[in-house]
């Protein structure tokens, strides 16, 4: 068998098994797979379904767009310069340490209860994950394949798309790859605190009531839309640029 | 003709620096088949990175003065194979061309690689081949840069005897056809022997020339003719048999 059909036997059986315990027990706080289908049918009707991953989605990509574009160049300079690693280091592994909602809460704080202070507060948190990994990546570079640009005399751009990046893509994958799972958790706990729509602030609400087929309709709408970037995006761009080495 | 002068080359551990090569001085005339022979570890490898402009770190100056003007087009092949991995083989051949991308430079790397005698697929990755095949694409890279100097570092190092004398054999047909400039850094002498217009004996570090022979021996070269010029170079210069052997 494929593995894709293995992978969709996995969740298909989960289903079947979710589904069965509730027809028989009954249990009180569990809906069915089949009640949150329909929740999250009628939410998608209704359109705030939608609008709250919308809403949600525009935050992950804006946060996760910031931060790469902050942390790659920070974590490629402390490769290289010394004194740039023992300047950002201490503060990188302080921030890395400083919970999530503590920059949440602050941000909120500093900034006001604006889309502003919940896109900086993801980023503040995401950044130093990145730049653990990208100086890594930096350090990994092999001088020796640079020298070989160098040598032919290879123009700035060549060098860069044929020998430079390449070397950084598996970190820039892996960036990415925990990247994005950070952000999509971050981003929620934001919404809770301080936004007035997106998966978070949804969540929020039917909590206070107690709502929840409407808790796992939102969750598995969120889910599987991450499930498809993961899928379609992210390992589509892994096989391309990893093709060499299988 | 080329002109190399490197005044003082030093690498610093610690604070302090040790001298790698010192008033290292010579010239190679455009055209000339250059060995350069030397015990391991004599700094062969820095003077090549110094010429082919990879390490710019040094006191000294590497000059060239050609007949046309603009810098000249360096060729280098290093002593491992340096292909980058995520490249195929042609794309690796092509990497150095002008115009990597047009289909010319292709069908050109294409000829280049059935030159070299790499019959697989040029669209493998180096990863597929053996040592030995990726030294011949190297190869090829060097030569499809079209360069007016090559400069070589041990490059046949570690293949085979067959494959060796079979990549010499191509090395000297393409330079006899195109008579650009060639720097061979080996430690070999009898290789040295059997293919350059000119040898310079290095020192241990800090690296200086030691010697300077030319060989007059016509091509194609006979084993016998150069192994008897190694056994009487060795014998004339008795420190040299020591090392070189």
């Amino acid at each position: 068998m494929a593995a894709a059909t293995w992978r969709l036997l996995s969740f298909v059986s989960l289903l079947a098994c979710w589904q069965v315990v509730v027809i028989f027990w009954q249990p009180q706080l569990l809906p069915s797979p089949v009640d949150i289908a329909e929740r999250v049918w009628l939410e998608g009707v209704s359109g705030s379904l939608l609008a709250n991953l919308l809403a949600t989605m525009q935050r992950v990509g804006l946060s996760f767009l910031f931060a790469m574009l902050l942390g790659v160049p920070l974590g490629l300079w402390m490769a290289y310069s010394r004194r740039a690693d023992l300047l950002l280091d201490g503060i990188n592994t302080i921030f890395m340490n400083i919970p999530a909602l503590v920059v949440i809460i602050l941000c909120f704080l500093w900034l006001g209860l604006n889309e502003k202070a919940a896109v900086a507060a993801v980023v503040i948190n995401k950044i130093p994950v990145i730049v653990v990994t990208m100086r890594e990546g930096g350090k990994a570079i092999d001088f020796k394949l640079m020298a070989v640009a160098r040598a032919f005399n290879l123009s700035r751009r060549r060098t860069l798309i044929d020998v430079y990046f390449p070397q950084l893509y598996p970190y820039l994958l892996a960036a990415t790859r925990a990247g994005l799972a950070l952000v999509w958790k971050i981003v929620l706990v934001a919404e809770l605190i301080g936004c007035s729509n997106g998966v978070g602030f949804q969540l929020g609400i039917y909590f206070q009531y107690f709502d929840i087929a409407g808790i796992l309709a939102y969750t598995f709408a969120f889910v599987g839309i991450v499930l498809i970037s993961e899928a379609g995006l992210i390992r589509r761009w892994e096989s391309s640029v990893m093709r060499w080495r299988t | 003709m080329m002109t190399v002068n490197i005044a003082n080359k030093s690498y610093y551990r610690d604070g302090a620096a040790a001298a790698v090569i010192q008033d290292l001085a010579f010239e190679v005339k455009t055209g000339e088949f250059l060995a350069i022979v030397g015990p391991s570890g004599a700094g062969k490898s820095t003077m090549l990175n110094l010429i082919a402009g990879v390490d710019t770190k040094f006191d000294g100056r590497i000059s060239h003065s050609n007949s046309n003007t603009g810098s000249p087009k360096l060729g280098i092949m290093f002593q491992e194979p340096r292909l980058m991995p995520w490249l195929t083989l042609l794309e690796n051949v092509c990497l150095v061309s002008d115009s990597p991308n047009s289909t010319l430079t292709a069908v050109r790397a294409e000829a280049m690689l059935n030159t070299v005698g790499i019959a697989a697929s040029s669209a493998q990755y180096p990863s597929q081949l053996s040592g030995g095949m990726q030294r011949r694409v190297a190869l090829a890279r060097a030569l499809m840069s079209e360069p007016d100097v090559l400069l070589l570092d041990e490059p046949l190092v570690s293949l085979d005897q067959p494959a060796a004398m079979e990549l010499r054999q191509l090395l000297l047909t393409v330079w006899q056809k195109h008579k650009f400039t060639i720097v061979y850094v080996t430690h070999q002498l009898e290789e040295a022997i059997t293919l350059a217009d000119r040898i310079l004996f290095l020192s241990a570090t800090p690296t200086k020339i030691i010697r300077e022979e030319c060989i007059d021996l016509p091509r194609p070269r006979q084993l016998l003719d150069v192994d008897a010029l190694r056994i009487s170079l060795c014998d004339r210069e008795g420190l040299l048999s020591g090392r070189l052997g």
